[in-house]
């Protein structure tokens, strides 16, 4: 069997397995870790396993995940969600499918701190789907909308995989950011524009609430100023390097922590189920990422994605299909791969290929047009069916929301990213106007 | 707070101890977590304000997050907290579902029972080649210390989350282990 | 190919590790065995773990062969420190034949859960910060991020504060000014691009630089052992001192795309004669905190890192 076969009917034998309710972190480990055997013998497998779970559990970058969830415990904990949303409601509660817009807000903001879609995704979900319930909002349309605002971390710094793709191409990082601006406000537009479509189909699912006067508007502004200060420091100390973006969470925690112990007096019992509370939320997710780099391992293994892009680049298609064919295959991979590893493991290959194709642009035009496209699709592999890590890890957050649902709540948000990509790969200047402006 | 199933009842200890230590490794994991956080926000300080950091605090964070996100395992396996996908199954009965998850509940189990078994031995390895920290030289056999135990009582978890859904008595269905996790708390 | 082994190591593709010492490697070593062997490399981890995972990777057979930091596990490899001291590394060339020689007399006890078939360094470290730095006492209070313990100690000797991170956050922590300054070799400045964030470069010259780090390419030892005996040798004859002398070589040129790069948007200075011996002095210390350490384990530390030193005189002549 070669490569290619191996790898299909591997990935095959693992959505079955999901199919048939195995947790999709024990799916992937019993697939990968199968594959790996079988192509490379049990002996490396199990040796593998001696130090590979300490060394992913105990990696520095991955701990904004378990400290933003703490962050978000803490949030609820101390009112500060309840009083953001509540703020939300009055200010845009009496518009239909107004919250889920201020939860996009609130995804996007986050973003800001925050360069990972999984920890974005998962402290969203945390903090705003209780809100959401409370306010009669749809299963499929809170967590759809949670599920694909988690993906708009990516395009706002920091954002880890950004500067991945600015290390692997050599490309300028400042001027990076600068091109993913503009199509980063496109994404959150296409977001809000998706709900208020959404909510005027199905007006049920995000319904609109009473107006409220001007005086309580202003007075839910007094509730949310501990929240307010608390981002304006930790945006503070990213934005003028007072502290990274890993160690920003820890700010986050400590700093939310805090206003519970004041303004909520949280005691033992209340940081107990805080502590629980993040526990269950970061096991979830660290058991798809242990299961997703065994499957990882094994597909690099397969020389599966090496082939593809290969039989891409030799095809002699024209330039705007050999772009197509990749991101496709991002789609494809998106299934089962997360971001990082995806870009690690196929720009060297693509971007080659890229480079030497005419797209009518300059050399570092094409160079950084082509990572923001590649990234965009890169994050919409997240919560494409029928596996998009993002949309499962709001999902099990969501217990009485069938997956099914969710995966229909994000549909709206896929069509919207959809046109997004055909817009940012129709009309360059999108990407690259600001480049040439401030650049 | 929901009735006490069955599966709460005192007639169940074993589910008692398990849900007792499974609460105990991930508050213990959480305590951690929540130390790493703190003692990033004084280095932090510290670095900005004296152009002092705490030396060492990756790589105590480090240490510390590898043994915390282990122990919180057990605790979510527990509550059923695991992303499942069930639109496929949708269709089939209560016992159908039931005995599928005692299957994938076995996987699971012979999977953290491979891991626990492996990491013990790599634990004796960091042990024995002297693996330590960059800057403090901790030994990285602590965390193994940790890690290996609450992989054991992953194991052991989802041993009796396949017992009771194949034994007769066991919980009649929803997710075996939720009410009881959650009067727990 | 009646031998494949699988290469792995945990840096980009487009790294010089790949496309200057790994794939010529492979295609000598494939040429000169008629296509009996094939060497498939995977690069940036692709097979999984994290970097101070590939030496236990090699050492057990998950892989065949690795490329990694003797330094990722800090403990394990304590004599090969010595290399890595302050004011122990001239060029990349002959530090690198040294480091093979060295490692064939004396250290086959510490790589003895592994088949190393070559050691190499990197040229020697440069100090890049935001600003000039021009004495020791320039270097007070600053921030540096630094890449093993050894030159964490000899910063702090210095007055700077070391901070350790992974090399992919460098550029970002210097753009924000999370650190102030960085110390590495010049090639390393290009893919991070440490010129467009900070403009001031400095130099130790003279026969000495300040610190380099130590690379090795091990194998796993039963898969060496049960290869053919005529294709063993095939692979003894294009690894070992052979290749130590050309990756040598490799790892001085490639310094200078780096160099020319920081000329065109920022000072490259040179530290003075007489700071240098300073400098010097005032990283003893570190040099003999790893005597003792040595000493400590048992073994003579003083005539180790005379050794050490001699055999990089020789090979610099
Ligand atoms: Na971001
Ligand atoms: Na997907």
């Amino acid at each position: 069997m070669s490569g290619i076969e191996l790898g299909l009917a591997v990935f095959g034998g693992m959505l079955a397995l999901m199919a048939l309710r195995m947790p999709i972190g024990v799916a992937m480990m019993v697939a990968g870790g199968g594959g790996f055997a079988l192509i490379a013998g049990w002996i490396p497998l199990i040796a593998q396993l001696k130090s590979s779970a300490y060394y992913l559990f105990s990696s520095y970058s991955l701990t904004v995940i378990p400290l933003f969830l703490l962050m978000g415990q803490f949030a609820t904990k101390s009112g500060l969600s309840r009083g953001l949303f509540g703020a939300a409601n009055a200010w845009l509660g009496h518009r239909p499918g107004g919250i889920a817009m201020a939860a996009i807000g609130g995804c996007g903001l986050f973003g800001a701190i925050c360069g990972s879609s999984l920890a974005t995704a998962a402290t969203m979900g945390q903090v705003a789907l209780p809100e959401l319930k409370r306010y009669n909002y749809s299963g499929a349309l809170s967590t759809g909308a949670l599920a694909a605002g988690g993906t708009l971390g990516i395009l706002i710094p920091p954002s880890v995989i950004l500067v991945i793709y600015a290390i692997l191409t050599e490309q300028n990082i400042a001027k990076m950011f600068l091109a993913a601006f503009v199509p980063g406000i496109l994404a959150a537009l296409g977001y809000l524009l998706a709900i208020a479509v959404y909510v005027r189909l199905y007006p049920e699912e995000g319904p609109a609430g009473p107006e409220h006067p001007l005086r309580e508007k202003l007075r839910s502004l007094v509730d949310i100023w501990p929240a307010m200060l608390i981002f304006v420091l930790v945006i503070g100390g990213i934005y003028t390097g007072v502290f990274t973006p890993t160690e920003a969470a820890a700010f986050g925690a400590v700093a939310t922590g805090l206003l519970a112990a004041v303004k909520e007096g949280m005691g033992w019992q209340g940081l107990k189920e805080c502590l629980l509370g993040a526990a269950e939320a970061s096991a979830m997710i660290f058991l798809i990422l242990f299961g997703a780099e065994l499957f990882n391992g094994f597909l690099a293994l397969t020389r599966m994605p090496d082939t593809l892009a290969g039989l891409i680049g030799g095809s002699g298609l024209p330039p705007l299909m050999v772009l197509a064919a990749m991101l496709v295959l991002y789609l494809v991979l998106g299934c089962v791969m997360d971001s990082l590893s995806m870009i690690l493991l196929t720009i060297p290959i693509f971007f080659p290929i890229i480079m030497a194709l005419d797209f009518g642009l300059t050399p570092e035009g094409t160079a950084i047009w082509f990572g923001v496209i590649a990234l965009v699709v890169v994050e919409v592999g997240l919560i494409t069916p029928p596996v998009g890590m993002n949309v499962f890890i709001i999902n099990s957050m969501a217990r009485d929301v069938p997956m099914l649902e969710s995966f229909r709540g994000v549909l709206p948000f896929l069509i919207s990213d959809g046109i997004r990509v055909v817009a940012l790969i129709a009309f360059p200047p999108l990407t690259l106007w600001l480049v040439r402006l401030l650049g | 707070m929901t009735a006490p199933s069955r599966l709460a009842a005192p007639s169940d200890p074993v589910e008692a101890v398990l849900r007792r230590l499974s609460v105990a490794f991930a508050v213990f994991g959480g305590l951690l977590l929540a130390g790493g956080a703190l003692l990033t926000v004084v280095s932090v300080t510290g670095r900005y304000l004296f152009s002092s950091p705490i030396a060492g605090d990756v790589e105590l964070v480090e240490l510390g997050a590898g043994a915390a996100i282990s122990a919180f395992l057990p605790y979510c396996q527990l509550r059923g907290g695991n992303v499942i996908v069930d639109f496929f199954t949708g269709g089939l009965s209560e016992r159908g579902r039931r005995r599928l998850d005692a299957v994938h509940a076995l996987v699971f189990a012979f999977c953290a029972g491979l891991v626990a078994w492996r990491m013990t031995l790599g634990g004796l390895d960091t042990y024995l080649t002297n693996d330590e920290t960059m800057v403090l030289g901790v030994p990285v056999w602590i965390s193994y210390v940790v890690m290996v135990p609450a992989f054991g009582l992953l194991c052991l978890v989802c041993l009796h989350g396949a017992a009771i859904r194949l034994l007769p008595g066991g919980d009649p269905g929803g997710t075996p282990g939720v009410d009881a996790a959650e009067s727990a708390r | 190919a009646d031998v494949t082994l699988r290469v792995h190591h945990f840096l980009p593709p487009v790294a010089n590790t790949q496309t200057k010492v790994l794939e010529p490697w492979k295609k000598e070593v494939e040429q000169a065995s008629g296509g009996r062997i094939a060497i498939e490399i995977f690069p940036a981890m692709q097979l999984g773990g994290k970097p101070p995972q590939l030496i236990d990777q090699a050492r057990d057979g998950v892989v065949d062969i690795v490329w990694t930091l003797p330094s990722y596990t800090p403990g394990r490899f304590p004599t090969t420190a010595v290399f890595e001291l302050p004011f122990m590394v001239s060029t990349a060339a002959a530090t690198t034949q040294a480091m093979q020689e060295f490692y064939e007399k004396n250290l086959r006890d510490e790589y003895a859960d592994v088949h190393p078939l070559m050691f190499h360094v990197h040229a020697r470290g440069v100090i890049h910060t935001k600003d000039p730095v021009a004495k020791i006492e320039d270097l007070d209070g600053l921030k540096i991020r630094a890449p093993s313990r050894s030159i964490g100690k000899a910063l702090e000797t210095m007055g700077a504060t070391p901070v350790f991170m992974p090399v992919p956050a460098l550029p970002e922590a210097l753009s924000k000014g999370v650190v102030d300054g960085a110390v590495i070799p010049w090639e390393i400045t290009i893919p991070l691009k440490i010129s467009e964030l900070v403009d001031n470069h400095l130099e130790i010259p003279g026969p000495r630089g300040l610190y380099t780090s130590v690379f090795v390419l091990a194998m796993n030892k039963a898969r060496y052992e049960g290869m053919p005996a005529d294709l063993r040798k095939i692979l003894d004859d294009h690894t070992g001192m052979h290749m130590a002398r050309w990756v040598g070589k490799v790892w001085d040129e490639i310094e200078q795309p780096g160099l020319a790069k920081a000329k065109q948007s920022g000072a490259v200075r040179q530290l003075s004669a007489e700071q240098v011996e300073r400098m010097r002095n005032v990283t003893a210390s570190v040099r003999g905190d790893w005597i003792a350490e040595m000493n400590k384990a048992g073994k003579d530390g003083a005539a180790l890192l005379k050794e050490a030193s001699v055999l990089i005189d020789k090979y610099s002549q």
